[in-house]
C-alpha cells in the first residue's frame, strides 16, 4: 500500500515552493520524494527537527537543513547513503544514534526508499525553510503509518526446503544456517516430558508417566505423550489461566470494600472448558465480544449451557471506584480499561493510547478510540441468563396453556359467583353481629388474662432479684411490662408462640427515646440461635438515636460464632475470647452483659462468666452515656446504619436494668429463668383466670366455626359502617372503579407509560419477562390453598409463569435533568435502581438512588436524582440474582416486579400522587349493579380481554373474598393447579454469571483532549478506520459487527496475535516478543514468514488451537537441549534463532500447584465457586486456577512469583528474580508444611539414596547423579546429627531443600 | 540479531535490592540514557520519608487556617457546592482549633499539631493542593501512583527504580506499620511496584511485630540454614554451569541476599540500642497507646533512612473515631474535635521529633520528610460535628531535602474550599520531590503495555519556588 501522489497536496505550506522547483528536477524524482521521502519525514521527524524544535541542532524540515546538518555533522552526503548520518541513524547502524528516537526501526522498505533517495543525489524541492512547525494532517499520518508490518495483509511465504518433517522447523532451521549457527542436541526424554508437561498443563510429570516415557523406545513415544496432555483437563485449566491474564480476570471488583462481581468464576470454567473442547478460535472470539448475541449459540449438552452466553464475562472485570462522586468520569476510565484490554488481547493494538488524541505511533486515531467506546458504553453490564435455551423454556408452552385453562375455569366459576353474590351476602350479613361481637369479646378477655399474668409474675419475681427497669416478654407484642419502652416491629419481624422471631434480613424491634440517661447499665436476654453460620447480629442494644453510639450484645462480628459486646467503631469492645457458641437450633440461652460504673465490662452466658471481661484500652472509650430523649433500645439489630447488623434468631425476653448487676445476681437471674416457665404454674392457681382461659378458648372455636362458612368474604365483613365492607363506596375507590382525581399534574416530559410504544423499548432480559402490557394478567400460586392472590393490572410485570425465572428489565437510556424520578411499581423482594452511566454497584442512598419494592398493589417509589444530574442513565428493575451488586441473598422463586409508568420532576411536590391507577369505572350504587358488573367483567378476564377497571374490580373482589380462589372449588381447577404446580416445581433455577446486556446502541462524542467536559462531534460506531471506515449498520450497540471485523479471515491481526501467543508460551518468548503489542513500540518479528505461515496455517485448520500447539510442540525446535552451542554462544547470544530452547522460570500457579501436587493434596475436582486464595496451607487443595482472585487480597506465594495484577492484559509475565522469592520458598509456613507432608509420602523402608531419588524424580523428573548423591549422603549426616531427637524432621528438611534447587524453579 | 541489550538484560534477570545502583541504571534507557551526553540533575537529597495521613487531614483545622470560617459558622456556603461524597452538607463551620502564627517564618498555624508547628521554621507548606478523585481508595492510588486504580507503580517504587538503595540488605521502600495501623483503603496495591520490577515493590515492616517482615524469620538456627544452602548450592551450580543461564546464576546469588536479609532486617528493628534521651523525644513509653506506636515507627524511620533505604512510608494508627478505622484513621465524618483531636496526639511528638533528629544529625538535609493526606476536608460540616472530603484544595507540608524551609506556597480561598493561588496537583508535587532526589520526572519513565509510563503520568512540572 504505497503512500500515493496525492500527498503532495496534501502538504500545503511548500506547495509553491515546490511547483516553483518542479522545473529543475526530474519528474521522476519529484514524484519520489513526495510519495516516499517527504510523508515519512513529516510523520517520523520533525516533532524534534522542525521549525519550532531543532533536537541535536538540526532540522529536517528544508533541504538545507540536511546538508548543514546539525552537532554531528551533515544529515546526509547526496550520491552516497552509507556515509549519511540520517540513515546510519536510521537503520540503527550509527554508534550512538537510533532514530527515530524511541520507537523501533522503521520498515526495511523505508529504509531502502531513503537510501535510493539519498544515492539519487537526495532531490529536494524544500528551498525555503518554513517559518512554523508543520502539523501533519491525521489522513496523512494514517497514510504512512498504514505500512506497519502487521497491517498487512498475512502473507502466504513458501515453506522453505529442508530435511524436517515439520514447515515450522524449515522456518528457523534456514535461519539457523544461514547465522551459521550449530543447533543443539536433541534433549534427553526427562527434560524433554518435564517441560512438555509443565507447558501443556502447568503441572510435574508423575513419576510414573516419566518411566512410560522413558520405556517407550517407540518413534511416536513423544507424539504419544503430547497427544495425552493435550487431552488430559489439566490442559484447560492451564490454558484458560493464560487467558485469565489477559482479561485482567478477577472475583472483585477491587478499590474500597473490594466489592463481588457476582458468579465471575462462571467466565473461567467457560475458560476451562472452552480451551479443554478446542473451541475454534474465531467462535471464541465472537463469543468475547457478542457471545449473548449470537443467533445460534454454542450450547453445552451435558450442563445444559448457553456456553456462548458466558464470553463476555471480561467486560465486567474492570477495577471500580467506590462510590464515586462523579460517575462519568468513572465510566471513562472502566471504557477505557475495556478498549484497552479488547484491544491488546485481540488485536495486539494499543487503542487506548488514543483516549486524549490521536495515537504518538500508530495507525489508530482518538475517532478510533471514540468509535469502540460507543460500542462497549451501548451494552450494559449486567447478570446474564446462561442456560441452554431449552432449558430456559422447560415447560413454557404447558404452563401458559394450563394457565389458560385456569383462567378459563375460574371464569367460569366467577360468573357464577358473581350471580349468587347478593344471596350470600344476605347469609353473611345475618350471621355477622354475632360474629363481631365473639371477636370483641375475645379481645377483651385477652388483654384481662395478659395484663393479669404479667402483675403476677412481676410481684412472685421480686424475690428473685433486682427488678428490672424495662422488661420485654413478647407475649403478643413489644410491650414494655415495666416502663413505657414499648417496642415496634419492624422489617419482617413477628412474634411467634410468645417470642420475637427475627429473620436476619430486615427485622427488628425499636423502642421509642428512652426517659433517663443510662450510663452503667445490664442488658440481659433469653435467646434461640437457629443457625450459628451467622456473622454481626445484634441481640439487644442501647443506642443514641441514629446509631452514632452504641452498646450491644453481638454475636460473631469479631470471631466466628463468639458473642461480644459491640460498640461504635468498635471503641468499647474488645475479644473475650469466650469459647465458640454450641447452641442447638430452638435451645434458649441466657445471656448478659454488665457495663460496670468504672467502665469494665463482663459478659455471661447461661449464668457463667463468659470470656474474660476488659476495661476498654483506649482512655477515650470509657461508659458512654446514653442521653435521656436521646437513646433507644434495639433488639434484633446491632445498631441503625452500618450492614451485616441483623440477627437471625428467637428473643425469648429482654431486660435492661439501669445499673450494674453482680455476677452473683446475673447467675440468680439466670436460674429464676424467664417468665414463660412460670407462667403455667401461677396462673393454675388462679380461679379467675382459669375461667377466663375457658371462655376463650370457647370463643375462639365459635369464631373458626363462622369462618369455615363464610371464608374469606365473611372474614372481611364487619358492619357496613365498617370500611373494609366490600360494598362500601370507599371500598370502590379505592380498588379504583370511581377514580381520584390526581393531585398535582404531572410535571416535565418524558413521562414513559409502559402502554404505549416505550415498552418495546425498555430492554428485557431473562427468561421472565414475556412483555405483555395489558391488564388481567396473573400469577398461580405454588403452594398452599389458593390458585391466585391478585389480578395484576396492565403493566410489565415479571415473573408471570414462575417465580424462579430471571428476569431484568431496564429503560431507555437518558439523561437524569430532574432532581425527581417517581416510577410506578408493584412487587416483591425486588429493586428498582437508577444506574448512572454504566456504573453497577448502587450501595443507595441520595447519591445512588434506588429503592426495595415489597407492596402487592402499585405504588409510586420516587427516587431523588438530583445528586445524578447531567449523568446519562436508565432504570433497572431486577431480583437479587439478576443484580450486578444484591442488596441480599437471593431467595429463589419468591420474588417478582411489575412497573407500569414514569413521571420525571423537578420538586418532590410536582410528581405523582393518588390512586395509582386511574381509569373511568361505571356508577354501582346497589348489590345488583355490582353482581352484573362483577360477572362482565369475569366473562371479559375469561376471555384474557379484560379492561383496566375490570381488572381491578376482579382484584378487589379476590381480595375481598368476593370470588372464589381455592384449588378445591372444582375438581378440574384443583388437576390443572396440580400440574401446573408439579411442573413449575420441576424447573430449575436459572444460572447466572457476569456479562453485557444488549441494549440501543449510540454513539459516543469525541473527548477533546480526552476531557467529556469538552464534548466534540459524535464518532459512529464502527472498526478501525486504518482498515475500514464504515459505520455499522445497527441498532444495537455494534459488538456483533466488531466479532465479525476482528474473526474475519482478512483480519491481519487476530490469528498473527494469538499463534504469537501459543508460541510464547511454547518457546518462552513470541516471534514478537512484545506480545500485546504489534504496533510501533512493538518488537518487529523475528521470522515474519514463520509468523504469516502459522496465522495461513491457524486459519486453515478451522482456527484450532490444540492443532496448533501440537504441531509446534512436536518440532525439532521445541524438543532440543536448553544448552547453547559454542556457535549459538558467540553468534546469537539472545537465543533469537530458537538453535536451543529457552531456559525459563515455573510461574507462580505452576510452583503452588506443584507443591500440593508432590504432597499428594491436590484435588482435581473442577469448576465451581473459588477458594479462598489466603487460606491455611492445608485448606488449600485445588489447583491455582481455583483460587479466588479478590483484588485486594491476592495469593502472596502467586503474586511473589510474579502472578499479574487484575489490571489490564498482561500476555507475557515478569520473571523477576527478588529476595522476597529466596525468603518465601526457604521461610514460608506453606512451603515449609508442603516440605512437611511430602516428606511423609516417602516409603520409610526405602534407603537413603532411594529416597534421595523418589524425592528428584518428583521435582526435576530425573534421579540423582552420584556426586549428587554424595552431596545428599552429606546433608543427610548433618540433618541426622541435627534431628536427633526428632528423625522426622530429616526428611522434612531435605525436601524442602530440594524445594529450593533452582532446576526445580526452572524448565530447561 | 543483537546481542541481550543491557535493557533487555536489566528485565529478564533483575538482581537483588542493590543489583541495580545509580550509576548503572543511569546509563540505561529506562532513564533517558539516549539524551547522551546529558547528565542527570544535581541531586540535593537522598531519601525520602511520608508520614501519610490516611483518610485525609482536614487542612482549614491545620495548616490553612481561615478566619472567615469562625466569621460565618453555621451560614450555608457563598459559592456552589460541588458534589461530596456523602451528599449531606450543612453549613460552614470554623475550626475550633486556635490559630497563631508560629517561628521566625511565623506561618498562621492551629494548634492542633502544637509540637510540629514548633518546627515552622523547618516546614515548607503548600498550601494549594488539588487531587482528583474525593474517594479514599482512589484517592490513595492516585497520590502514590498518579492514577486513581490499581496496577501502577507507587511513588516509592518509582524512586527505588530510579535510584536503587544505598544497601543490599535491607529493601528499598519500606511501609512501617506498628499497633492496629492497617493498610489504606484500596489494599497493598497502593505500595506496589505495578509493571517495574518485582523488587520495588514496598516491604511492608511491623515496627513493634515479633516478625517484623513476611518470612524474614528462619525456621531454623543459623547452622542449620548454613548447612541447608550449601546442599542447595553444590546442586545449582552443575545446573547453573550446565545451562549457562544469567537468570539462573542470579537466582542463586539472589540466595546470598535473603539470606543477609535474615539478619538485617531484626536488627534495625531493634531499637532497644538507642539512648533513653531520643526513645523519649520520640514518645515511645507514652501513655497515649497510639503515639507510642507511632513513635517507634518514626523512630526506625530515622534508623532506615540512616542505612540507606530510599523511601520510607508511615502508617497511622487508628483510634476506630468517627469512620476513621484502621485503613482511613483521619476520616471524621463526624466529631472531627474528637477525631482528629486524637490522631493529632498521636502523631504531633513523634514526627516533631523525627525532624528534630533528623536535623541534629546532619540527616535532614539529604531528607525529604513528608506529610499529606489523600485530601483535604470541606469548610462546612457534615452532619453538624464532621467534614466531608475536600479533593480541590488542601494543605500537606515537606521539611528538608532541599526545600525552601519557613515559607508557605499557594493558598485557597478564602473559605479554604478551592485552591485558587497557585494550584499544584499531585503530578506537579512529585516532579518537585523527583527533581530534588536528582531526577528529571520526564525521564523516568518505564515501558510497559506498548507506553511509556511515568509517576507524573503526562503532566506535571516542578515548582522552582519552593525549592533552595
Amino acid at each position: 500500500m504505497a503512500p500515493s501522489f496525492r500527498i503532495l497536496a496534501l502538504f500545503g505550506l511548500s506547495l509553491t515552493a515546490a511547483s516553483a522547483l518542479a522545473a529543475d528536477l526530474k519528474t521522476a524524482d519529484l514524484e519520489f520524494f513526495e510519495s516516499k521521502i517527504r510523508p515519512v519525514l513529516v510523520a517520523e521527524c520533525y516533532e524534534c527537527h522542525d521549525a519550532k524544535k531543532q533536537k541535536g541542532d538540526l532540522r529536517l524540515d528544508y533541504r538545507d537543513g540536511l546538508l548543514k546538518g546539525g552537532e554531528e555533522g551533515a544529515a546526509i552526503i547526496p550520491g552516497d547513503a552509507k556515509k549519511s548520518i540520517l540513515l546510519q541513524s536510521m537503520d540503527h547502524s550509527h554508534e550512538t544514534l537510533q532514530m527515530p528516537k524511541k520507537r523501533t526501526k522503521l520498515d526495511a522498505q523505508i529504509l531502502a526508499d531513503f537510501a535510493e533517495w539519498i544515492n539519487r543525489g537526495a532531490p529536494d524541492p524544500r528551498t525555503k525553510a518554513p517559518e512554523d512547525s508543520i502539523t501533519p494532517a491525521w489522513s496523512d499520518l494514517l497514510q504512512v503509518r498504514r505500512n506497519w508490518w502487521s497491517f498487512q495483509p498475512v502473507a502466504s511465504p513458501p515453506v522453505p526446503a529442508g530435511k524436517s518433517i515439520s514447515a515450522i522447523d524449515r522456518f528457523l532451521d534456514v535461519k539457523i544456517a544461514a547465522a551459521g549457527v550449530t543447533p543443539s542436541a536433541p534433549a534427553d526424554k526427562a527434560t524433554l516430558i518435564r517441560r512438555a508437561t509443565y507447558v501443556l498443563t502447568g503441572l510435574p510429570p508423575s513419576p510414573s508417566e516419566i518411566a512410560a516415557f522413558e520405556a517407550d523406545t517407540s518413534a511416536a513415544a513423544f507424539t504419544k505423550v503430547v497427544d495425552r496432555l493435550l487431552a488430559s483437563p489439566r490442559y484447560g485449566e492451564h490454558f484458560a489461566r493464560h487467558w485469565m491474564d489477559l482479561v485482567r480476570y478477577a472475583d472483585t471488583h477491587g478499590s474500597e470494600g473490594d466489592p463481588a462481581i457476582p458468579q465471575a468464576w462462571r467466565y473461567r470454567d467457560y475458560l476451562i472448558r472452552a480451551f479443554n473442547t478446542d473451541v475454534p478460535y474465531d467462535q471464541f472470539v465472537r463469543e468475547q465480544l457478542a457471545g449473548d448475541l449470537l443467533k445460534s449459540p454454542r450450547i453445552n449438552a451435558a450442563d445444559k449451557l448457553n456456553e456462548s452466553a458466558l464470553g463476555t464475562g471480561h467486560f465486567r472485570m474492570v477495577e471500580h471506584g467506590y462510590q464515586p462522586v462523579d460517575t462519568i468520569d468513572e465510566q471513562v476510565r472502566n471504557v477505557d480499561n475495556q478498549i484497552d484490554v479488547v484491544s491488546k488481547t485481540f488485536l495486539g493494538l494499543t487503542v487506548s493510547c488514543a483516549r486524549c488524541h490521536d495515537h504518538k505511533f500508530d495507525a489508530i486515531s482518538q475517532a478510533d478510540f471514540t468509535a469502540f467506546y460507543g460500542i462497549f458504553a451501548s451494552a450494559r453490564p449486567g447478570q446474564v441468563t446462561v442456560d441452554s435455551p431449552a432449558l430456559l423454556d422447560q415447560h413454557r408452552n404447558r404452563l401458559s396453556e394450563l394457565k389458560q385453562a385456569i383462567r378459563s375455569e375460574l371464569s367460569a366459576q366467577w360468573i357464577q359467583q358473581a350471580k349468587d353474590l347478593p344471596a350470600a351476602l344476605e347469609r353473611i350479613r345475618a350471621s355477622s353481629q354475632e360474629r363481631v361481637r365473639l371477636e370483641d369479646q375475645l379481645a377483651q378477655i385477652e388483654k384481662e388474662l395478659s395484663a393479669d399474668d404479667f402483675r403476677r409474675r412481676l410481684k412472685a419475681d421480686q424475690s428473685a432479684g433486682p427488678a428490672p427497669s424495662h422488661w420485654w416478654t413478647f407475649e403478643q407484642d413489644g410491650r414494655d411490662l415495666v416502663g413505657k419502652l414499648d417496642a415496634k416491629l419492624n422489617g419482617g419481624a413477628v412474634i411467634k408462640n410468645g417470642r420475637l422471631v427475627l429473620d436476619g434480613q430486615d427485622s427488628f424491634a425499636q423502642t421509642g427515646p428512652t426517659s433517663a440517661t443510662l450510663t452503667a447499665k445490664t442488658l440481659e436476654a433469653w435467646v434461640a440461635l437457629p443457625t450459628l453460620d451467622q456473622r454481626g447480629g445484634g441481640v439487644i442494644t442501647v443506642e443514641s438515636i441514629g446509631g452514632g453510639n452504641f452498646d450491644s450484645l453481638v454475636f460473631a462480628e469479631k470471631q466466628k460464632a463468639k458473642w461480644m459486646a459491640g460498640s461504635n467503631n468498635g471503641v468499647r469492645t474488645q475479644n473475650v475470647d469466650g469459647p465458640a457458641e454450641t447452641t442447638k437450633p430452638g435451645e434458649l440461652i441466657h445471656l448478659a452483659i454488665v457495663y460496670q460504673p468504672d467502665g469494665r465490662i463482663a459478659l455471661f452466658r447461661n449464668g457463667q462468666p463468659y470470656g474474660t471481661g476488659y476495661a476498654p484500652a483506649n482512655e477515650k472509650a470509657a461508659l458512654h452515656a446514653f442521653a435521656q430523649d436521646k437513646s433507644r433500645l434495639l433488639f434484633g439489630r446491632r445498631h441503625t446504619g452500618g450492614g451485616n447488623s441483623f440477627l437471625r434468631g428467637e428473643l425469648e425476653e429482654a431486660r435492661l436494668y439501669g445499673f450494674a448487676l453482680t455476677a452473683a445476681q446475673v447467675a440468680d437471674s439466670f436460674r429464676a429463668g424467664t417468665l414463660r416457665g412460670e407462667l403455667t404454674p401461677i396462673a393454675t392457681k388462679s380461679e379467675k383466670l382459669d375461667d377466663l382461659r375457658a371462655q376463650a378458648a370457647e370463643l375462639r372455636t365459635k369464631i373458626a366455626a363462622f369462618n369455615a362458612t363464610d371464608g374469606k368474604l365473611g372474614e372481611s365483613f364487619k358492619s357496613e359502617q365498617d370500611p373494609t365492607y366490600p360494598l362500601h363506596a370507599s371500598t370502590f375507590l379505592r380498588v379504583g372503579l370511581k377514580p381520584k382525581e390526581a393531585k398535582a399534574p404531572r410535571s416535565e416530559k418524558p413521562d414513559w407509560t409502559l402502554n404505549d410504544g416505550t415498552s418495546s423499548a425498555w430492554r428485557r432480559h431473562g427468561n421472565g419477562l414475556d412483555g405483555r402490557f395489558a391488564p388481567g394478567d396473573f400469577r398461580v400460586e405454588t403452594s398452599g390453598p389458593d390458585v391466585l392472590k391478585h389480578i395484576l393490572p396492565s403493566g410489565l410485570h415479571s415473573h408471570t409463569l414462575s417465580s424462579k425465572h430471571s428476569a431484568v428489565l431496564t429503560s431507555p437510556r437518558f439523561k437524569v435533568s430532574t432532581d425527581f424520578i417517581s416510577v410506578q411499581v408493584m412487587g416483591k423482594g425486588a429493586t428498582l435502581r437508577l444506574i448512572p452511566d454504566n456504573y453497577p454497584i448502587s450501595p443507595g442512598g441520595s447519591r445512588f438512588p434506588k429503592a426495595a419494592i415489597d407492596t402487592d398493589k402499585p405504588v409510586w417509589i420516587t427516587l431523588d436524582t438530583a445528586y445524578r444530574q447531567g449523568s446519562y442513565a436508565y432504570l433497572e428493575l431486577t431480583l437479587p440474582d439478576d443484580s450486578t451488586n444484591p442488596d441480599k441473598k437471593a431467595e429463589p422463586g419468591l420474588g417478582w416486579y411489575g412497573v407500569r409508568q414514569v413521571v420525571f420532576h423537578a420538586t418532590r411536590e410536582a410528581g405523582p400522587s393518588g390512586e395509582a391507577i386511574v381509569v373511568q369505572a361505571p356508577q354501582l350504587a346497589t348489590v345488583a349493579d355490582v353482581s352484573v358488573t362483577l360477572s362482565e367483567a369475569a366473562t371479559a378476564w375469561g376471555r384474557d380481554q379484560a379492561t383496566e377497571a375490570q381488572a381491578g374490580l376482579l382484584d378487589a373482589a379476590v381480595r375481598h373474598g368476593m370470588l372464589e380462589t381455592s384449588t378445591a372449588s372444582s375438581k378440574r381447577l384443583n388437576a390443572l393447579t396440580d400440574e401446573y404446580r408439579k411442573l413449575e416445581a420441576e424447573l430449575s433455577i436459572p444460572r447466572r454469571a457476569p456479562g453485557f446486556l444488549e441494549a440501543q446502541g449510540f454513539d459516543m462524542p469525541l473527548f477533546v483532549r480526552g476531557e467529556y467536559k469538552n464534548p466534540a462531534a459524535a464518532v459512529p460506531r464502527r472498526y478501525l478506520e486504518v482498515f475500514d471506515t464504515k459505520a455499522f449498520v445497527t441498532t444495537g450497540s455494534g459488538r456483533l459487527e466488531l466479532a465479525d471485523k476482528l474473526t474475519s479471515p482478512d483480519n491481519p491481526l487476530t490469528a498473527r496475535v494469538m499463534t504469537n501467543r501459543l508460541w510464547h508460551h511454547v518457546f518462552g518468548r513470541g516471534l514478537v516478543g512484545t506480545v500485546d503489542n504489534f504496533g510501533r513500540l512493538g518488537d518487529h518479528p523475528t521470522h515474519p514468514e514463520l509468523l504469516d505461515h502459522l496465522a495461513q496455517s491457524f486459519i486453515a485448520q478451522k482456527w484450532s488451537v490444540k492443532t496448533i500447539l501440537r504441531e509446534l510442540v512436536l518440532t525439532e525446535a521445541f524438543q532440543r537441549s536448553s544448552t547453547p552451542t559454542a556457535s549459538a554462544q558467540a553468534k546469537d547470544a539472545n537465543n533469537n534463532l530458537l538453535s536451543h530452547v529457552r531456559i525459563r522460570r515455573l510461574e507462580g500457579e505452576a510452583l503452588r500447584d506443584s507443591l500440593i501436587t508432590f504432597t499428594g493434596t491436590r484435588e482435581d475436582r473442577m469448576y465451581g465457586p473459588g477458594d479462598n486464595a489466603v487460606a491455611a496451607p492445608r485448606e488449600q487443595v485445588r489447583r491455582s486456577v481455583y483460587l479466588t482472585i479478590r483484588r485486594n487480597s491476592l495469593n502472596p506465594l502467586i503474586t511473589t512469583f510474579d502472578g499479574p495484577k487484575p489490571f489490564t492484559t498482561v500476555g507475557r509475565r515478569d520473571a523477576t528474580n527478588v529476595p522476597a522469592q529466596s525468603l518465601t520458598l526457604l521461610n514460608s509456613l506453606f512451603v515449609i508444611d508442603a516440605a512437611k507432608q511430602w516428606a511423609t509420602t516417602l516409603d520409610r523402608n526405602q534407603p537413603d539414596a532411594a529416597k534421595v531419588d523418589t524425592l528428584f524424580v518428583q521435582a526435576l523428573a530425573r534421579k540423582a547423579s552420584p556426586t549428587e548423591q554424595v552431596a545428599a549422603a552429606r546433608y543427610l549426616a548433618d540433618l541426622k546429627v541435627a534431628h536427633a531427637d526428632k528423625p522426622v524432621m530429616v526428611w522434612q528438611d531435605f525436601a524442602q531443600s530440594v524445594l529450593n534447587l533452582k532446576e526445580f524453579l526452572y524448565l530447561k | 540479531m543483537h546481542p541481550l541489550t543491557r535493557r533487555e538484560l536489566l528485565r529478564r534477570c533483575s538482581l537483588g535490592f542493590g543489583g541495580i545502583a545509580l550509576s548503572s541504571l543511569l546509563s540505561t534507557p529506562a532513564f533517558g540514557a539516549e539524551t547522551s551526553g546529558k547528565r542527570p540533575l544535581k541531586a540535593k537529597a537522598k531519601n525520602v520519608i511520608f508520614c501519610y495521613m490516611s483518610g485525609g487531614v482536614s487542612h482549614v483545622d491545620s495548616f490553612d487556617p481561615k478566619a472567615a470560617l469562625a466569621k460565618l459558622n453555621g451560614k450555608p456556603m457563598p459559592v456552589p457546592v460541588q458534589r461530596t461524597v456523602f451528599n449531606n452538607n450543612g453549613g460552614i463551620m470554623g475550626s475550633p482549633w486556635e490559630v497563631k502564627r508560629y517561628g521566625q517564618s511565623g506561618i498562621e498555624m492551629t494548634n492542633l499539631f502544637p509540637q510540629i508547628a514548633n518546627c515552622a521554621d523547618d516546614l515548607t507548606v503548600i498550601r494549594s493542593m488539588t487531587s482528583k478523585v474525593s474517594e479514599h481508595a482512589q484517592g490513595n492510588y492516585f497520590f502514590h501512583t498518579g492514577f486513581p486504580f490499581m496496577g501502577h507503580p507507587s511513588a516509592g517504587a518509582w524512586m527505588n527504580y530510579g535510584l536503587g538503595t544505598e544497601n543490599q540488605n535491607l529493601p528499598g521502600f519500606v511501609v512501617l506499620q506498628s499497633g492496629n495501623a492497617g493498610i489504606p483503603h484500596g489494599g497493598v496495591g497502593v505500595f506496589n511496584n505495578g509493571y517495574l520490577p518485582g523488587q520495588h515493590q514496598a516491604s511492608i515492616i511491623k515496627a513493634d511485630g515479633a516478625l517484623p517482615l513476611a518470612n524474614i524469620q528462619p525456621g531454623e538456627a543459623d547452622a542449620a540454614q548454613r548447612r541447608r544452602l550449601g546442599f542447595i548450592n553444590e546442586v545449582d551450580k552443575a545446573f547453573a554451569e550446565a545451562s549457562r543461564e544469567p537468570q539462573v546464576e542470579a537466582a542463586i546469588r539472589n540466595y546470598e541476599t535473603a539470606y543477609r536479609m535474615q539478619a538485617a532486617v531484626p536488627e534495625i528493628c531493634d531499637l532497644s540500642g538507642e539512648s533513653e534521651a531520643t526513645k523519649a523525644m520520640y514518645g515511645i513509653d507514652s501513655p497515649d497507646k497510639l503515639t507510642a506506636g507511632y513513635a517507634r515507627q518514626a523512630l526506625l524511620a530515622r534508623r532506615l533512612v540512616e542505612k540507606g533505604v530510599r523511601f520510607v512510608e508511615l502508617s497511622c494508627l487508628s483510634g476506630n473515631l468517627g469512620g476513621g478505622n484502621a485503613a482511613n484513621p483521619w476520616d471524621h465524618h463526624g466529631d472531627i474535635v474528637k477525631g482528629h483531636g486524637m490522631m493529632a496526639h498521636q502523631v504531633d511528638q513523634p514526627i516533631a521529633a523525627l525532624l528534630k533528629d533528623l536535623k541534629q544529625r546532619g540527616l535532614l538535609d539529604s531528607t525529604i520528610v513528608i506529610f499529606s493526606g489523600e485530601f483535604g476536608r470541606t469548610p462546612f460540616s457534615q452532619g453538624g460535628s464532621g467534614r466531608d472530603h475536600n479533593p480541590y484544595g488542601f494543605s500537606l507540608w515537606v521539611a528538608g531535602g532541599g526545600f525552601k524551609p519557613g515559607t508557605v506556597f499557594g493558598a485557597t480561598d478564602e473559605l479554604g474550599y478551592y485552591a485558587v493561588d497557585k494550584p499544584l496537583t499531585v503530578y506537579d508535587f512529585w516532579a518537585t520531590i523527583l527533581n530534588q532526589l536528582g531526577i528529571d520526572h520526564e525521564k523516568l519513565t518505564y515501558r510497559f503495555g506498548g507506553r511509556d509510563f511515568r509517576l507524573t503520568d503526562v503532566h506535571g512540572s516542578v515548582v522552582k519556588d519552593i525549592i533552595a
